[in-house]
């Protein structure tokens, strides 16, 4: 087995992933600081939780609105859009891998490239808390920081609640998502060559090399 | 390089710059040059360069004299009074030529212009050029106290006093469809500029500047010409009102806003000798005085400023106090116009405010360029702060009456039903016009010209004014809404007291004038007076049942909006031609006179045939004015489309055209020459006060027990000279007259 | 309001004790003769001496929606006053509550006597003394105490609310009252996160008094002490269940669980009204996931360290 190392990861994308990463953990961290707000032990007073939670919020959303514009002029937003051929199936045998193969070190079933950076589950996984849940974060959040804007009633239930319910479960989705995907970093040539590779841009690939010595993965 | 362009146009994108370079420049070419002509040659209006023979340029020593003039008096009394120890008269007349002489002592004026034009050197004012060199930029102060930088041209050039209409919403009137005007749905422009009106019988399209051919018996058969037009009141010069404004887009052209008269508002010697129609090779407009005179003594607009124009409308043209009758012309004088509009002019002698020194501007508070007239209004005038109140109780809390000790409490209490100005405007002037007919005019010898003919004028209560409840809502066509506060479905004045006279003593006074000036038998009064006084027997059974069915419909709820009072109305109704195509339960379109031919030849007829030839009145027939404009007008006339069948046939022939009086009185809101007593309480609480109780909506029980009130004999009764106007028997007048 | 205000300032003769209740319920049409005129929303007079506005109407729809709809107007005030005009020494008539309210059985659950002492420990008597009575707050012609009480909140606080804002949201009558002006109300909560929804939410009393017997605290603290801590109200348990949300948690929230009393009454709380249900599913989820990802780890480790044995042997 050899390792070739590929530049995955430009610096603006290493940039927002932190940034990004830092803040996530700031807003689970105030959040449940706010949602379990109590008087005898609280861990950060009530006031100031709120002021992180907000202040966190708004850097979150600059940061969204970064991601989401570079994303699509590198055209990097192509490697979230999957690719409809077999789906289903290539989903069905990543999931194989990570409940089993991992175990008896098969190797990875779809090997990435620069091109194509993701397995087939994590393009789904991203493509939904990327264009779906965390859009739907920072919306409640807005409308939470002004919420006269907020529509008053919907079938007799306040809307301003209704807003708070779809926060707090897309907000507790999303801690889920972090620790999943935590985890997962892990899963790769070694449990820390991922994060290195986040950190560097460089990602350490494994590569077959068949007789002729060419490298396969390429298209 | 030329390879390179040929090559990049093949391109897609190429291609896409090469069709967006020529939307734009087409785009230029189309606002710039194409746009305006067009819509010149359209509309028929008229525009050119502007220029004045008032503005003069002035020498050094000129400027010098004619500061010195200006401030004379108030540099002499201001010496006199610095000087008033000094007990020697000759040392003291020295003292007092020595400081009218010194520098410091002459720029300390209340004409502070003087010093800012000597400093900037101007020497010849040329309108608003001159006044945008300082006040390019002015700083708006809103209502909320918050402030905000505008640019002085837009200010005004978007103001009503000089666009007369407004596309946005802000109207407190509702369409007979119940609609509020512009409210919602696709806004129209509304205003005085496209409605023809009875009571200057034409509209500001076909009447903005005219010179009229009169012969005045004092003048033996000379030809005297004479100015007439709305132009005299609107600060626009130039030849027509605003109507690029009416457009979704474009604006009136820059030769115009030049023309805007600064000085009519804002100088303090402006000379309304000034004001008369000229004429130049593009066509009649008015003409204004641009002289260094009234330059040098700009200031904020003082009551005259703002009764050069509107006392007009409140003591009228004939109004011994109208500072502009006095100084109608050096040229071409103009026209002035018997019959008061409203008949209540706002005048030390005649109105408690003004003889206490309040201004206009301290109750009309303007925000800029932009006057507010108050929230409420039967009216279609535009407004331009219709959020902003203007009403009594900025001033006066809830409880106004201090005096006596018994009946300040219940005076108070009567603020919550009736509003100041019923008690306290006991009477109008005499030459309050109620009725016009301008289908029949008179021959005034003196003037040397036929004038329409007022066939009853009266300053009295319930003759030349009448009392309705009004929640601050009109009508389309001026009616006052509003409703008793018991709710119920009595009160209903648009079938009832804004449809019919049926005073005795008005009835015999209309009576007596047609006798007089139109020499018509017993037959053909009884026919006039029935139409007059009765308007709706000028319906059709299926018209009144539409009317019925509108009101009911539409306008009931209105009426119940807010808490309703009882406030005067001044009443009119005018006879003139409309255009019967479109016609409907409230009215029908008026159309105008054209007034040259109206005063020099008294055809009336003949008149209306001239005024609509002017090309936008055509326009207004055919098919985009008819969809962007007169549909929608039509529909809050209560009417479901607008008939573009033009009144006048292919061989020249005016077809439906009748004369016709409105069918119902129009109800204006007076507001001014207040008076500082008011009515006594047995003035409405008697069986003969003013207050008809029973019309205002009240129960029988409630009458009797309004109009015998026991408490009364503890108040202090004050005879009052307008409770005696007895309030008759009510006989119909079709009984009457049959 | 101001009218009886004036009243008592003028006076402190008192007319009457526990006046008799009227037993028939036509009290409508002996009250009409008064609200001839009474009614009238703008009857009143500008006071002499002190220049104030007294206003001497009553609205007769919110009297007959009001808890002493059934009286008549001269069961509280002096027969007197049925004569025209009304003999001048009435206007030194003193009225007060307690009168009525102190003594009787069927007003006991109102805790009266309590509200007297809460008063009396306020700031408004320690600082304006006799000047501040009763009527300062409530005008007896249209007190509801179903206000209090009422199935949605947002009412509740909108009609206490109003009490305290028709002085605290004028300076001129607080200047009249006091002889100082205030700082606006803005200013003193601009503290205050989300300020607007907050007033429109919770009543000034819920954070300006401590909860006392009474109904409803009467023991306005000076404005030092008022409560300037997010975690009394956004915590689980919050102080507006002691307050604000009494007469739910008695009654609805019995009924329909806390949550739904709350969500119905379009009043969310952060921190007080969690949902149960989610909060418990929330829990299992995430064990879930912490324990699979734990399990995944030790099988991956496990795996490696053979794989490792078996390629070195």
């Amino acid at each position: 087995m050899n390792y070739h190392k590929e530049y995955y990861y430009p610096l603006w994308l290493r940039i927002w992933h932190w940034l990004n990463a830092l803040l996530f953990l700031s807003l689970i961290f105030t959040g449940i600081n706010l949602q379990y707000a109590s008087v005898t032990a609280p861990i950060i007073k009530f006031k100031n939780a709120l002021l992180i939670h907000n202040a966190s919020g708004i850097i979150l959303t600059l940061n969204y609105l970064f991601f989401f514009t570079l994303n699509i002029i590198t055209g990097n937003i192509k490697q979230y859009i999957p690719s409809v051929k077999n789906f289903l199936s290539k989903l069905i045998i990543q999931a194989r891998f990570y409940l089993s193969g991992i175990f008896n070190k098969e190797d990875h079933p779809f090997e990435t490239n620069k091109n194509q950076k993701f397995n087939p589950l994590q393009q789904i996984t991203y493509l939904k808390i990327m264009y779906l849940a965390l859009p739907l974060m920072i919306i409640t959040g807005w409308a939470l920081l002004f919420p006269e804007f907020l529509i008053k009633q919907i079938f007799g239930i306040s809307g301003l609640t209704l807003t708070d319910i779809v926060h707090t479960v897309d907000g507790f989705l999303l801690s889920i998502f972090m620790f999943g995907h935590i985890y997962l970093a892990t899963t790769g040539t070694t449990v820390a060559s991922n994060f290195k590779a986040m950190l560097t841009g460089w990602h350490q690939t494994e590569t077959h090399l068949n007789i002729t010595g060419e490298v396969t993965n390429e298209k | 390089m030329k390879n390179k362009l040929l090559n990049f146009s093949k391109t897609k994108k190429g291609k896409i710059s090469i069709i967006a370079v020529a939307v734009l420049l087409i785009g230029f070419i189309f606002t710039q040059f194409i746009y305006e002509p067009f819509f010149e040659w359209y509309t028929g209006v008229k525009n050119g360069d502007l220029t004045y023979d008032t503005s003069v340029k002035l020498s050094e020593k000129q400027f010098n004299d004619l500061a010195k003039s200006l401030t004379y008096q108030d540099r002499l009394q201001r010496a006199e009074e610095m000087t008033k120890d000094e007990k020697d008269p000759v040392t003291r007349k020295v003292k007092i030529e020595m400081l009218m002489n010194t520098p410091s002592f002459m720029h300390d004026t209340q004409f502070n212009h003087i010093k800012y034009f000597r400093d900037a050197g101007i020497l010849q004012y040329k309108g608003p050029e001159t006044c945008l060199k300082c006040h390019e930029d002015i700083t708006v102060r809103h209502s909320d106290g918050s402030t905000e930088k505008v640019n002085t041209m837009d200010d005004i050039v978007n103001s009503v006093h000089f666009e007369f209409q407004r596309m946005a919403a802000g109207f407190s009137t509702y369409g007979f469809n119940g609609k509020q005007v512009n409210q919602k749905g696709r806004a129209i422009p509304v205003g005085k500029i496209d409605r023809a009106c009875g009571i200057p019988g034409s509209f500001s399209w076909t009447g903005w500047a005219e010179l009229i051919a009169t012969k005045p018996d004092s003048l033996h058969g000379k030809i005297l010409m004479r100015s007439e037009g709305c132009g005299q009141c609107h600060i626009g010069g130039n030849y027509q009102p605003a109507t690029e404004k009416m457009m979704p887009f474009g604006d009136v052209p820059n030769s115009a806003k030049e023309g805007i008269d600064c000085l009519i508002c804002h100088s303090q010697t402006y000379d309304m000798n000034d004001k008369y129609v000229i004429k130049d090779k593009v066509g009649l407009r008015w003409n204004q005085d641009r002289s260094m005179k009234a330059a040098l003594t700009v200031t904020k607009p003082s009551n005259q400023n703002c009764l050069y124009c509107h006392q007009h409308n409140m003591g009228g043209d004939t109004y011994s106090g109208n500072v502009s009758a006095h100084n109608l012309g050096y040229e071409h004088p103009r026209i002035l116009h018997a019959g008061a509009k409203r008949g209540n002019p706002f005048s030390p002698e005649e109105d408690v405010h003004a003889a206490a020194g309040v201004k206009c501007l301290d109750c009309h508070v303007p925000e800029g360029h932009k006057i507010p007239r108050g929230t409420k209004g039967t009216d279609l005038v535009a407004n331009d702060l219709p959020n902003r109140t203007v009403a009594c109780e900025n001033c006066h809390t809830s409880a106004p009456h201090t005096k006596n000790e018994l009946e300040r409490v219940i005076l108070n209490g009567h603020v919550a039903r009736i509003a100041c100005e019923t008690c306290h405007i006991p009477s109008l002037r005499e030459d309050n016009v109620v009725l016009r007919d301008w289908v029949h005019p008179t021959y005034n010898k003196e003037e040397g010209m036929y004038v329409y003919t007022d066939v009853l004028k009266s300053g009295k209560p319930n003759i030349g004014f009448t009392y309705l409840w009004y929640n601050g809502d009109g009508t389309f066509l001026a009616g006052a809404l509003g409703n008793n506060p018991n709710k119920t479905n009595s009160y209903n004045p648009l079938m009832d007291q804004m449809t019919s006279i049926t005073n005795p003593e008005a009835l015999d006074e209309i009576k007596n004038n047609i006798k007089n000036d139109f020499h018509l038998n017993d037959k053909q009064v009884a026919k006039y007076m029935l139409a007059a006084t009765n308007t709706l027997s000028q319906l059709t059974p299926a018209m009144l049942e539409k009317r019925r069915k509108d009101i009911a419909d539409n306008l009931m709820t209105i009426s119940d909006h807010g808490d309703s009072k009882i406030y005067p109305f001044k009443l009119f109704n005018a006879y003139m031609y409309e255009d019967m195509s479109n016609q409907g339960p409230f009215g029908a379109m008026i159309l105008p006179f054209d007034y040259a031919t109206y005063y020099e030849t008294g055809n009336s007829l003949e008149a209306v045939k001239v005024a609509i030839q002017n090309p936008i009145v055509k326009r207004m027939y055919q098919y985009p004015f008819k969809k962007y404009m007169m549909d929608d007008f039509m529909h809050y006339f209560g009417v479901d489309t607008w008939s573009d069948v033009y009144p006048i046939d292919n061989k020249g022939n005016l077809r439906n055209v009748e004369p016709h009086w409105m069918r119902q009185f129009g109800t204006l809101m007076i507001n001014h020459s207040i008076k500082k007593e008011g009515l006594a309480c047995a003035s409405c609480h008697s069986p003969n006060g003013i207050l008809d109780f029973k019309k205002l909506g009240y129960s029988p029980e409630r009458v009797k027990d309004l109009e015998h009130l026991p408490e009364l004999k503890y108040f202090k009764s004050k005879p009052n000279k307008v409770a005696e106007h007895k309030k008759e028997t009510k006989k119909t007048v079709a009984l009457n007259f049959k | 309001m101001n009218f009886i205000l004036i009243l008592s300032l003028i006076a402190t003769l008192n007319v009457g004790g526990t006046k008799q209740l009227s037993p028939q319920n036509s009290n409508k049409e002996l009250n009409e003769k008064c609200l001839k005129c009474h009614s009238l929303s703008t009857l009143g007079y500008r006071d002499e001496s002190s220049g104030l506005i007294v206003n001497l109407s009553v609205n007769p729809k919110e009297f007959y929606k009001s808890n002493h709809k059934d009286l008549e107007c001269v069961n509280c005030h002096s027969k007197d006053f049925q004569t025209f005009p009304h003999p001048e020494k009435l206007k030194q008539e003193n009225l007060y509550c307690l009168d009525c309210h102190k003594d009787e059985k069927e007003f006991s659950k109102f805790h009266f006597k309590s509200i007297e002492s809460d008063f009396q420990n306020s700031i408004h008597y320690k600082l304006l003394g006799s000047k501040f009575n009763c009527f300062s707050c409530h005008d007896p012609h249209s007190f509801r105490i179903n206000a209090r009480v009422n199935q949605r909140v947002s009412e509740t606080v909108l009609y206490d609310n109003r009490i305290c804002l028709q002085c605290h949201n004028n300076e001129t009558s607080i200047y009249n009252l006091s002889g100082k002006y205030l700082p606006s109300l803005d200013e003193v909560h601009s503290w205050l996160p989300h300020r607007d929804l907050h007033w429109a939410n919770v009543r000034c009393i819920d954070c300006h008094t401590i909860p006392t017997k009474a109904g409803v605290s009467h023991l306005i603290l000076p404005k030092e002490q008022a409560l300037q801590n997010c975690v009394k109200c956004h915590s689980t348990n919050s102080i507006l269940l002691q307050s604000l949300y009494k007469f739910q948690s008695l009654q609805t929230r019995n009924k329909e669980g806390f949550i739904n009393a709350v969500i119905f009454n379009n009043s969310y709380v952060i921190g007080a009204t969690r949902n149960y249900y989610l909060n418990l599913l929330s829990f299992i989820i995430f064990g879930v996931v912490i324990l699979a990802l734990t399990f995944h780890a030790i099988l991956r480790w496990r795996s490696n360290k053979t794989k490792v044995e078996d390629e070195l042997s």
